[in-house]
């Protein structure tokens, strides 16, 4: 069958492509040609041959089936322990099965492949640590949404995302001057509250670039202004890239490696622009693991590092707190019960877990942090990770995927939960909507804007 | 006689209510707009006023600022009749307010207890 | 004066009042009116599932879905549209503080009317998620005057003819003064000025004797006289009063007595960022309860 008009092996590369697509309401058209989208079986193997290495025949191959994994996977234990969720069994029965039948595989079974790679598994890792052999199916799965991308079989919505990356460099249709004007603008918004308050475009040598999510752009202004505030309150010299200001990557998600690289060459190329002394993102996890973990990778870079030191924002505000750049009030810290969500992609996939809970030592009043069980590295997925979020045919997955977040929340009698990941946010949102156990959240910097002291000269004058 | 006021620039309503309170033994006359019934007011001095509130030219409560600085008609009941929902306290002194349709009998007895 | 009105609406019962005021001014001053409706927050990630905040239901924005709702306002407006000569429509999604304000601010209008909150569920998960209303939001960062009309009863005046400034001789009043005196002089309004002694005990300290009190007004009097009735000139017909009080009763009360159809005050840039963000400043009291519109000016 030819290719689909919007459900076909091309990548959207255009803004009239783009646009085309996002006019098929929920991909409507989009999944009815995907009913007949041919897999290129060939392409398939070739792909495998030059992209499936050592690392990962090994893992495919040993697999003991042991069946430790299963406990491991919140999706198995949601899904009353289904067999077909151990994550051996998701990674054997997809990535497993092409390799075995050579790429000789059809529509159907794509579909299948499709779902197991976007509905069954959130690359939350987990299952990577108590395999007694380590071995990564969050990785692997990872790895086939790449060949999904390529063959076609990739959600609507992610399609989509990786097309915006493609063109806008960007989640969304935010362009840079867009970008550059809604921070003034919040800046300007917030100037007599903090007079002195300003932001700076592509200063060279500033101490810290910082890069932000496009969303915070087109919907959460506020929170570019709190960044800002707290930068100026901290005393930093800080500064934004009118272009490579996007730290997330749908792209990555969707499994578009060339998307991927370009999106990070993008920041990169920022960074050996303006030459800063590090680069801080915001409150986001898959951007950092995309920009930071991931992204020199896919650029090629040899020593797997950006061009420029570069932190999580939750680095940068330990870091604040400790040094006593902000200084905390202590009589506003948090005296509510209050517990954390430690998010997969910068807590168990880059180890910040101190360094979260350093924070809380500065803003909650002792006594009133409760942790999550289980929490830090062995934490489970908020239920959205992954792209899991935002996929419409998969709502009712990712609802049913909340429950597990959902119950940890309860279990902890926490009233607040804080959840430095705009992921992690959007799904105890969600679960919330859904599930109304009453339970609020908040991202660090308004708690943190909440309590900081203003030093004399910041204070406005009346 | 007692003598009311009726301002309201929907020829229904005005008939309406100057049969509805002849035929129950008041007086009437009958103004369209502000200016017509500040002129009336200050002519006849009614007993009470009924006052709609959207009209072509000037709105209702104008009226009622305009004739609350005059010493004669400061003092005189006014009745709001109006069509819209949520106009209760549109007019702060008025003694009621209706809302159209309203109930003819209600309205009667308020006209009546404000004239005893 | 107003030649470019924006009036945010939810086209729904809860906006009438406002639209009666919008609608009116816009006809009285020739002005263009600008109908801003925000259909919903966005949700689901970064997918375009949007939550309607009218049908409460969970939508696809697309093209189509977007002609629809502006269908449904012109309908919805149709009597009003009849006598306007000049106005768009416009639909936007995104929270509906962030959207007027960004509208606000690429079209430069001369006013935002506002009705006050939509009373919307309070349990509505977006309400969670943000600190302040909308109205407490827009109020803080409107680049220009924010016209609100909160009750029913406010909206029936049709027209500005006299007006109360109510001031705390702050810099924040004098911004709010010189709005008040241009308003004044262009529609050729009354210009009746008003300070609220505040003679809470908590304010005070303790109960004040009725002689000190009336001290304490004449004070205030002479402060009137002093810093603002060089700029009266030139105003038709004006006068000045102090009341002693609860301000925000005070305020209302005057504007009562005084029949005014428009109350100006200032805004104070006080942070909406404590979690009970209810309506706690007195302008906001007295948005609340005015039998007319309150203006809120904010630079």
């Amino acid at each position: 069958m030819p290719e689909g008009k919007f459900c076909n092996k091309k990548p959207v590369e255009t803004e009239e492509d783009l646009k085309a697509l996002l006019g098929d309401t929920g991909g409507k058209k989009y999944y009815e040609e995907m009913k007949s989208l041919d897999v290129d079986t060939a392409l398939l193997w070739k792909t495998i041959g030059n992209t499936l290495k050592s690392r990962t025949k090994t893992w495919l191959e040993i697999c003991a089936h042991c069946g430790m994994c299963a406990d491991s996977c919140f999706l198995y234990l949601i899904n009353d322990r289904d067999p077909k969720q151990v994550p051996a069994y998701k990674i054997q029965s997809t990535l497993g099965e092409i390799v075995k039948r050579k790429g000789k595989v059809d529509n159907d079974f794509m579909h299948m492949v499709m779902e197991t790679a976007w509905a069954k598994c959130t690359c939350c890792n987990r299952c990577g640590m108590y395999c007694p052999h380590g071995i990564d199916m969050g990785v692997m799965f990872g790895y086939l949404r790449g060949l999904c991308y390529q063959q076609g079989f990739v959600p609507w919505e992610l399609k989509i995302g990786a097309g915006m990356h493609r063109v806008y460099r960007a989640q969304m249709d935010v362009t840079g001057e867009e970008f550059v004007e809604t921070f003034k603008w919040m800046v300007e918004e917030y100037e007599e509250d903090y007079p002195g308050l300003e932001v700076s475009v592509d200063k060279e040598d500033a101490d810290i670039l910082y890069t932000v999510n496009a969303r915070e752009v087109k919907h959460y202004p506020e929170d570019l202004a709190e960044a800002a505030i707290l930068f100026h309150l901290a005393g930093e010299n800080w500064t934004v890239p009118s272009s490579g200001w996007e730290q997330t990557s749908l792209a990555m998600f969707a499994g578009d490696w060339a998307a991927c690289k370009m999106q990070v060459e993008g920041v990169y190329s920022a960074m050996e622009r303006l030459k800063p002394k590090r680069m801080v993102g915001t409150e986001c996890g898959h951007a950092h693991r995309a920009t930071v973990i991931e992204g020199p990778y896919w650029a090629g870079r040899s020593n797997g590092k950006p061009p420029v030191e570069s932190i999580h924002y939750v680095e940068w505000l330990a870091e604040a707190l400790r040094k006593g750049k902000l200084k905390i009030d202590p009589a506003k810290r948090i005296k509510k019960k209050v517990t954390l969500q430690d998010s997969c992609n910068y807590i168990r996939n880059h180890g910040l877990k101190d360094i979260t809970r350093e924070i809380i030592s500065y803003i909650v009043e002792p006594g009133y942090f409760v942790e999550l069980s289980p929490n830090r590295e062995h934490n489970y997925c908020c239920g959205g990770g992954g792209g899991f979020n935002g996929i419409g045919i998969f709502r009712p997955q990712r609802n049913k995927a909340l429950i597990t977040k959902r119950d940890q929340l309860i279990n902890s009698g926490a009233e607040l939960v804080i959840a430095p990941c705009h992921n992690c946010w959007d799904a105890i949102r969600d679960l919330e909507e859904e599930y109304k156990i009453g339970i609020k959240w908040s991202f660090l910097k308004p708690l943190v804007i909440s309590m900081v002291e203003i030093p004399e000269h910041m204070k406005p004058k009346e | 006689m007692k003598k009311i006021l009726i301002v309201d620039d929907d020829p229904n309503i005005v008939d309406y209510l100057t049969t509805l309170f002849e035929d129950n033994g008041f007086l009437t006359f009958a103004a369209r707009n502000v200016k017509e019934a500040m002129e009336l007011a200050r002519k006849e001095i009614p007993d009470l006023i009924t006052l709609d509130l959207e009209m072509p030219e000037e709105w209702g409560p104008r009226f009622y600022r305009k004739i609350s600085q005059e010493k004669n008609l400061k003092n005189i009941p006014i009745i709001v009749i109006s069509g819209f929902p949520g106009c209760t306290h549109a007019i702060g002194k008025a003694v009621a307010c209706l809302q159209k349709p309203f109930d003819r009998d209600e309205l009667l007895k308020i006209v009546k207890d404000n004239l005893k | 004066m107003f030649k470019k009105i924006l009036f945010a609406t939810s086209t729904t019962e809860a906006s009438d009042h406002a639209a009666r005021v919008a609608f009116n001014m816009a006809q009285s001053y020739d002005a263009n009116i600008c109908i801003f409706h925000v259909i919903g927050v966005p949700t689901r990630g970064f997918s375009q599932i949007v939550m309607d905040v009218k049908t409460k239901e969970k939508v696809e924005i697309d093209d189509e879905y977007i002609a629809w709702v502006k269908e449904e306002i012109m309908v919805y407006y149709s009597k009003q549209l009849e006598k306007a000569k000049s106005y768009d429509i416009k639909v936007a999604v995104g929270f509906p503080h962030r959207e007027i304000l960004r509208e606000a601010r690429n079209n430069s209008p001369d006013l935002i009317v506002m009705g006050g909150s939509t009373g919307d569920d309070e349990d509505s998960v977006y309400k969670k998620s943000m600190v302040g209303s909308t109205l407490q939001r827009v109020a803080k960062a409107a680049p220009c005057p924010l016209l609100v009309v909160n009750r029913p009863a406010a909206s029936f005046w049709g027209g500005i003819s006299k007006v109360v400034f109510g001031t705390d001789f702050s810099k924040a009043s004098d911004a709010a003064f010189k709005f008040a005196v241009k308003l004044a002089k262009d529609l050729g309004c009354e210009l009746n000025l008003f300070h609220a002694l505040d003679i809470s005990s908590l304010h005070m300290g303790r109960l004040l004797t009725q002689d000190e009190i009336e001290s304490q007004i004449r004070e205030s009097l002479r402060c009137i006289r002093g810093r603002y009735l060089d700029e009266l000139k030139g105003i038709k017909d004006y006068s000045f009063d102090v009341w002693e009080g609860l301000p925000y009763i005070e305020i209302v009360k005057y504007a009562r007595e005084k029949h005014a159809d428009l109350i100006v005050m200032a805004h104070h840039t006080q942070k909406s960022s404590n979690e009970d963000a209810r309506l706690g400043s007195n302008i906001e009291q007295v948005i609340v309860r005015a039998g007319c519109p309150v203006i809120s000016i904010n630079k």
